[in-house]
């Protein structure tokens, strides 16, 4: 089951009332959201706010969610429209067409020039995690972090991975979910501070 | 938590996922382990907003929200898209056949079909109104004393009447060979006769 088919399953459990299956792509696509809104919108407050009301909006527009796209993919274009209307209704200059479809969502994003999103506490509680997270992978043993190196820097699948590290498909899968357990082990005492934490 | 991995992956299978997906649901460390794996992605990939927050705060705004309840992909998806074309067709289909039915039945099964003006009615006191009227008027002539009976011809002096104008009776309304193939074929059981 790939990516998108685990997004359309969550999508429809969704639909039929689970409100905990879209809290999962909430959890799995917010940062990715934010980056993408901190394009048109530089205040981080008001892009937060901005994040918030699309994921509202998506979640009532959800019966309307057929999966002919990616759900990635509709949620950037609420995205969008939401920053466009808030910014519509600020009188501030609205994202152009070029701006906004610069690509169909996956991805197209990473290309543009992000701004510094973080206020200051977040920006010290993302330094914190990300330093934290770069030592626990450089602590891994060496299969673990080529394992999660390949997997998450390099998006190659577990197929691939094994063809490289000439082991089974099982052994990448186990060695990812070691590495990743390793991670957050370090990772946990840092996000237990965090009071607004939802998991 | 392993297959939490590997579903965040999308490198669980088909089965595996229906069995992991419910488990979400419930519990809340699978839930937690989702959302620090996803977390630890992005900050592997230098995400400048690694904690942001806002999936608290969308829970707490989706807790207040209406429960949507979709129709089912399947009853939606298939069902509106072929159910009703289908049932157009098939309504479409059976009129035809009602009509062609109809048409052929009253050629052969009531009493013999005949144009009035062909039967020389007008003669005999009944006055044929229009074209139209002339060819839709059949021998099903009510029973009273003003009107005159259906007549029945012979059938060898009928068969001669319908192989002189059988292009012009309603089966034969699709032009073209038809109407030629029938003489053809019927010709040798003339010539035997």
């Amino acid at each position: 089951m790939g990516d998108r088919e685990v997004d359309q399953q969550l999508v429809e459990r969704a639909q039929r009332g689970e409100k905990a299956a879209f809290e999962l792509l909430v959890a799995k696509y917010q940062r990715k959201l934010v980056r993408l809104l901190s394009r048109f919108i530089r205040d981080p407050t008001e892009v937060e706010d901005v994040a918030q009301e699309a994921f509202i909006k998506a979640y009532r527009a959800l019966p309307s969610f057929r999966g002919d796209s990616a759900f990635y993919t509709w949620l950037y274009r609420i995205g969008i429209n939401t920053a466009k209307n808030y910014l519509v209704a600020l009188g501030r200059r609205a994202p152009t067409v070029s701006e906004t479809e610069s690509g169909d969502g996956e991805g197209s994003e990473e290309s543009g020039q992000v701004p510094d999103f973080n206020t200051p506490e977040n920006e010290l509680m993302s330094r914190q995690i990300a330093e934290t997270v770069n030592r626990a992978v450089e602590e891994l043993p060496e299969e673990l972090r080529t394992a999660i190196t390949l997997r998450e820097l390099e998006g190659l699948s577990y197929e691939e991975i094994a063809g490289i590290m000439n082991c089974p498909i099982g052994t990448v899968r186990s060695r990812i979910f070691r590495a990743r357990e390793a991670i957050a082990e370090k990772l946990r005492p840092q996000l237990e501070t965090r009071k607004d934490r939802r998991w | 938590m392993e297959r939490i991995s590997a579903l965040m992956d999308g490198e669980l299978d088909r089965d595996e996922a229906a069995g992991v997906l419910p488990d979400l649901r419930k519990r809340n460390d699978l839930r937690e382990a989702w959302a620090t794996y996803h977390l630890i992605s992005d900050a592997l990939r230098g995400d400048a907003c690694v904690d942001c927050g806002i999936a608290s705060a969308v829970a707490t705004r989706l807790a207040k929200e209406p429960t949507v309840l979709a129709p089912r992909p399947g009853s939606s998806g298939f069902g509106k898209r072929w159910a009703l074309p289908s049932l157009a067709a098939a309504a479409a289909v059976a009129t035809v056949t009602w009509m062609s039915l109809e048409t052929q039945q009253g050629t052969a099964n009531g009493p013999i079909a005949v144009p009035a003006s062909h039967l020389l009615v007008p003669a005999m006191g009944i006055q044929a109104q229009n074209p139209l009227a002339d060819f839709a008027q059949t021998a099903h002539i009510p029973n009273s004393s003003s009107v005159v009976p259906p007549i029945q011809l012979p059938v060898r002096e009928f068969d001669a009447y319908l192989m002189a104008h059988q292009e012009f009776s309603p089966s034969t309304a699709i032009q073209g060979l038809a109407p030629y193939v029938r003489t053809v074929t019927s010709g040798p059981a003339e010539v035997k006769r």
